[in-house]
């Protein structure tokens, strides 16, 4: 196992049962991301890609196999440790955004800082500075319906954000976004991967996982590419997709 | 009944129209109500309550109704008039006379006769004794074909032979006495020993009285056996009354409605005599239908409190279920659907709801009746007074209340269902909140219009003091002002201060207008408390963020009161809809439980004021009562002030109809004694000056407060000032009176009008019996053991001697029973409430799913989940009951103690009653949220995530 990894993924495998109808979503999964990584995982609709972020973050139960973060096998948590330690380890970023809508721009960004055990004024300057850095300043106190589908992806962001993770999730966040808007939450992302946060995103769009170190490549719930990029990589990632 | 059913036809046709003729809207409506056949369920449990509310209070209205009637079958059968005889001699003659009435109208006369006794049982074992029976002289042959149905005269057998009696069933059953047994009978100053042939039934002749009881302690005896009696009466007591009684062709209660003709018959027949002529029947019938009536307006209005929650409920069930399915109708809209055709969806959906909750809530509607009925019978049944009640359910009545709840129902569903159609499609396809509705030109329009409804409305009810117009003027002036002033000032503040106007408004209005308040209907107050709580529940609404601030100051740290606050105050229609539903039920429960509470305190006070001078109350037979020298020569006895009570009629100022009311005469000794307490003095300076002046001015009366109320809703309320003529029934000597005064209700002692004793004997000569008294008693002597020695001693002059301070305890017990009948029946509100809550909560849970799937993912624990639904449903419960109890107060406040509508009752509140209603109603509304609440608990983030996405 490598010391520098923060996620140890290893022969993780996931079922969805229906009746008597069962499908393996996950076989064995198998990945260790290094601590400051930038991980895409990519391939087609149903190929199991967010069942894989669902299963490694701890969002989603497993069949067999086990996962680690800094070392602790979460899946062996309780379901109230394994809340914990996601309020206080990980950020997520979800493609429909998932803002609470009866909350402001800054309440929502708060809220992790608080379950996370902030003090309350400490959590409202956190929100607000982590809310200006991704240029919201102005749009504090709107409630999500007032907002664009870019400025709540960008509170989304620094919800996640917010708390100082250890690691992302992030399950196709440019999805509902026009091109303009993606490569804005991108860029934003860049940055704070290159400030050191691990992030594993979830995505169909070969110019988003350009942005990325490490693209996986996963179908029908196997894990059938595992490299690393470099700069420039799109055309390099789009060969790659379509050879898949 | 068909028309009724033909209105629920006429609105369902456009419904099962789409159902049959247009596949794809019955495809929407059916697979949309059938989707989630447990939530369907609870929409439909948390609608029926209305219909079962509406059925409830007609089911009461039909037993009342029908328990009248069957009186008049007990009592009467086939008498439909009485022709009462002023003596002996007249009675043969009239008997005469009535032998040539037209056969076509009338199918019987019968001569009767009867005085009041008392009876005894039992002589060398252990007596037992009936002071107020009475004798009945019949011929059992004549009675045989008096009427068309012989067994509804109740007589069967031979008429009974000298020294011997038939008597009924409640008079064997109180002596424990059957056929052969031997009955002693006291009249006029002798007893008779009578053997018992055999025992009738309650029905019909046998059955025959008119004291108003619910049972007929009768003596059977053949006519010259009871003519032998009464020729022994002594001077001074009353004579018997001697009745011809006429059957009319046709049924018990058909042939009530030949009366007029007949009574015309007979007065012609009986010109020259002109006895009073009675039209029993159809008066017993009348007051059937007007206490139905009264009964089913009573239920109803303190139900509609009730009904209106459950309409709330609805429309905000239909505003959940819009905004869930909002992308699916922006798609159909999208896809081609008409805008009249997704409203025919949405509510061909909502019909399939309300026929079901309504047929459901009907059938409820009649078992709650049941309960009902049972309940009340035994607040209709004290130790002295008695009502039985024959459960009733009318076709009619079912199919009535079936299509007021159906229509209602369809109506808001329909309504709801063309709001719910205007939407934008991409709006709605994108799930992007709607903008600020635009300010049409229209509803300044409107407003103006109803500023000046308002306005006019209010001009007029101030000159004739009408409570409805002086209520809702101004409140439609305050809405109409909403669009215009909304216009010209920050529009929360605007509605705020109109809100608040409303609010005080209603409950100023009594204080401001007192002479209002009187006599004003229940469905007065419905109107009321209505208008206030939407103005209260408005208000809150509109300053929800300033308790939302104040809360987050409070607990802005505790992530699950956060939450739990977000939703209902983001959401304000919404929380308005169901605090609205809380607020109106605990409204009205908070104003019966005061009421009776306040009533409750009056026991000491009431009985003080009853009592006068006096502790106990005496009453004897008429034909053998007790002597006022015997009675006031009784140990313990300090001293007595005698009473005499006849049957008159009253006549009210330009008005020609009659009245039979009781009226009791009273004499200077009352006055020594220390007479009750009066209601209204009017212009006299103590009590005693008016009772004074009362006894020397044969032109003046004391008013009973009670005077043509029918133990309903008071729609006539006598005043000091009332111009009224009263008349002896049987003679027709009349005096033009005016009321002096108002006394005190005296509950079971029943005085009725009280007039001196002069004036009176001038009207009702020797039919002034002074068989009932006042007794006071000298210090330290038991009023209750004294009651009980005094009736053992004059045993045999029909006398019944109560402590008047137990009569006025068991009177309140009556009426408190009353008040916790109608709690009862208020409190199936609630569970509108209730129900509604746990509807509100489970719909949530579906709504919210995404969201708590990313609190989750977040951090939120799962309990903190629960927890703020619970905060959320402990917040719109409370915020509901205390509006509602808090407006109630208000309101009684300014009825008790800044009007006279509620006479002497003192302001006071029931602290403890209050808690444990409020608390209650808290306590089970978070009852209601368990389920929903752990059913939010048990969401599995990334299932909640991927599901949704």
């Amino acid at each position: 196992m490598n010391d520098n990894a923060i996620l140890v993924s290893e022969g993780v495998r996931k079922i969805y049962r229906s009746g008597a109808d069962s499908i393996v979503a996950l076989h064995g999964l198998d990945l260790v991301v290094p601590q400051g990584q930038f991980v895409a995982v990519m391939g087609p609709s149903g190929s199991g890609k967010t069942t894989l972020l669902n299963c490694v973050s701890g969002l989603d139960e497993i069949d067999a196999g086990r996962v680690l973060v800094d070392g602790l096998s979460i899946h062996e948590l309780s379901d109230k440790e394994r809340t914990r330690h996601r309020a206080k380890e990980m950020g997520f970023i979800f493609q429909a955004f998932n803002l609470i809508p009866v909350f402001t721009a800054t309440e929502n960004v708060e809220l992790p800082l608080l379950l996370a055990g902030a003090r309350e004024t400490d959590a409202r300057v956190r929100a607000r500075e982590t809310l200006e850095r991704v240029g919201l300043g102005h749009r504090l106190d709107r409630r999500p319906m007032e907002l664009s589908g870019g400025e709540q992806q960008r509170v989304a962001v620094a919800r996640a954000l917010a708390g100082e993770p250890r690691i992302v999730w992030a399950d196709e966040p440019t999805g509902n976004l026009d091109s303009e808007m993606a490569a804005a939450v991108i860029a934003l992302l860049g940055e704070l991967h290159a400030e050191g946060l691990t992030i594993i995103l979830v995505t169909h769009d070969p110019t988003v996982a350009a942005h990325a170190d490490r693209l996986i490549t996963v179908r029908d719930g196997r894990l059938v590419e595992d490299k690393l990029l470099s700069p420039p990589l799109e055309k390099e990632v789009r060969e790659e997709v379509s050879v898949a | 009944m068909s028309a009724m059913l033909l209105i629920a036809l006429l609105v369902a046709s456009p419904f099962l129209f789409i159902l049959a003729r247009r596949p794809i809207l019955r495809r929407l409506a059916v697979r949309n109500a059938a989707r989630r056949p447990r939530e369907a369920m609870l929409v439909i449990l948390g609608s029926l309550l209305g219909a079962a509310i509406i059925t409830g209070s007609a089911v009461v209205g039909d037993t009342m109704d029908a328990s009248i009637r069957q009186a008049a079958r007990q009592h009467l059968g086939p008498i439909d008039e009485l022709v009462v005889a002023r003596s002996a001699g007249e009675w043969r003659s009239i008997q005469g006379r009535l032998r040539a009435l037209p056969t076509s109208s009338v199918d019987g006369v019968v001569p009767l006769a009867s005085f009041a006794t008392a009876t005894t049982a039992g002589a060398g074992g252990a007596l037992r004794t009936v002071p107020n029976a009475q004798v009945v002289g019949l011929d059992f042959d004549a009675a045989h074909v008096f009427g068309s149905a012989g067994a509804a005269t109740g007589v069967f057998g031979p008429t009974p032979a000298p020294g011997h009696a038939a008597i009924t069933t409640d008079l064997a059953r109180a002596l424990e006495l059957g056929p052969g047994g031997e009955i002693d009978v006291y009249a006029y100053g002798r007893p008779s020993t009578l053997t018992v042939d055999r025992v009738l039934p309650r029905v019909g002749l046998a059955g025959f009285s008119l004291t108003g009881q619910q049972e007929a302690r009768n003596v059977l005896v053949s006519p010259s056996v009871f003519s032998a009696m009464a020729h022994r009466r002594p001077a001074g007591v009353a004579p018997p009354s001697w009745y011809v009684a006429v059957s009319n062709r046709g049924g018990i209660e058909s042939g009530a409605s030949l009366s007029k003709e007949v009574t015309r018959s007979i007065e012609q027949a009986t010109a020259g005599i002109d006895p009073q002529v009675t039209d029993v029947k159809q008066q017993f019938l009348d007051v059937a239908d007007e206490t139905g009536k009264t009964f089913t307006q009573m239920f109803t209005a303190m139900g509609s409190f009730g009904v209106f929650a459950g309409l709330l409920l609805l429309i905000n069930l239909f505003v959940m279920l819009a905004s869930e399915r909002k992308s699916e109708l922006g798609m159909a809209r999208a896809v081609g659907m008409r805008r009249s055709q997704l409203v025919g969806a949405f509510a061909t959906e909502g019909f399939i709801y309300a026929l079901l909750a309504t047929l459901l809530g009907t059938a409820v509607g009649v078992g709650l009746g049941r309960v009902l009925v049972a309940w009340s019978q035994s607040a209709f049944s004290s130790e002295h007074n008695r009502f039985d009640l024959y459960f009733t359910v009318k076709p009619d009545s079912l199919a009535q209340s079936f299509v007021v709840g159906f229509v209602v129902a369809v109506a808001t569903i329909v309504v709801m269902s063309i709001r719910v159609s205007r939407l934008n499609i991409i709006r709605a396809i994108r799930d992007i909140a709607e903008p600020p509705p635009r300010r049409r030109k229209r509803w300044l329009y409107a407003g103006f219009a109803a500023v000046a409804l308002g306005a006019l409305w209010t001009v007029s009810a101030t000159a004739s003091k009408e409570p409805f117009g002086l209520l809702l003027g101004p409140t439609l002036v305050f809405v109409g002002l909403a669009p215009v002033l909304t216009r010209i000032a920050p529009a929360r503040t605007a509605a705020s201060v109109l809100a608040a106007a409303t609010v005080t408004w209603g409950a100023l209005v009594f204080a401001l207008f007192p002479d209002s308040a009187e006599g004003a209907s229940i469905m007065m107050y419905v109107a009321q408390g209505i208008v206030m709580t939407a103005g209260g529940v408005a208000f809150a609404t509109l300053q929800l963020d300033r308790l939302s601030s104040a809360l987050h100051r409070f607990g802005g740290r505790v992530l699950a009161l956060r939450l739990g606050l977000a939703y209902p105050l983001a959401r304000r229609g919404r929380t308005g809809l169901t605090v609205s539903m809380y607020a109106l039920v605990v409204f009205i429960l908070t104003f019966i439980t005061s009421i009776s509470f306040m009533i409750d305190n009056q026991v000491s006070a009431a009985t003080a004021d009853v009592s006068g001078g006096a502790q106990v109350f005496v009453r004897s037979s008429a034909a053998n009562p007790v002597s006022i020298s015997a009675l006031t020569q009784t140990p313990g006895v300090d001293g007595v002030a005698p009473l005499s009570q006849a049957q008159a009629s009253f006549a009210l100022a330009n008005s020609p109809e009659e009245h039979f009311w009781p009226m009791t005469a009273y004499d200077s000794s009352l006055l020594q004694l220390g007479p009750p307490a009066l209601e209204d003095r009017g212009f006299y300076r103590t009590d005693l000056d008016a009772w004074t002046s009362v006894l020397s001015d044969p032109n003046l009366i004391i008013a009973d407060p009670m005077f043509l109320q029918q133990g309903g809703p008071p729609n006539f309320s006598v005043k000091v000032g009332d111009r009224m003529t009263i008349i002896n029934p049987l003679t027709g000597a009349s005096r033009d009176v005016a009321v002096a005064a108002v006394a005190t209700g005296d509950g079971l002692i029943a005085n009725g009008m009280l007039y001196g004793r002069p004036g009176a004997h001038q009207l009702f000569g020797d039919r002034l019996v002074p068989s009932r008294s006042y007794v006071s008693l000298v210090p330290g002597m038991n009023a209750e053991t004294f009651a009980a020695n005094l009736q053992s001693e004059f045993i045999t002059n029909g006398t019944e001697a109560f402590s008047i301070a137990a009569l006025t305890d068991e009177a309140f017990s009556m009426t408190h029973q009353i008040f916790q009948l109608f709690q009862g029946y208020l409190a199936m509100g609630l569970l509108v409430g209730i129900a509604g809550i746990a509807v509100v909560m489970i719909r949530a849970v579906r709504e919210r799913r995404r969201q708590i799937g990313t609190l989750r993912a977040l951090g939120f624990p799962a309990h903190w989940v629960g927890r703020s639904f619970a905060i959320e449903a402990a917040y719109i419960a409370l915020q509901g009951t205390l509006i509602g109890a808090l407006l109630a107060l208000l309101t009684l406040y300014t009825i008790v103690a800044r009007s006279d509508a509620m006479g002497d009752v003192t302001f006071a509140v029931p602290y403890v009653q209050l808690a444990v209603l409020l608390g209650g109603t808290v306590v089970a509304s978070l009852a209601a949220t368990i389920a929903p609440a752990m059913s939010a608990t048990r969401i599995k983030p990334a299932v909640a995530l991927r599901m949704t996405s």
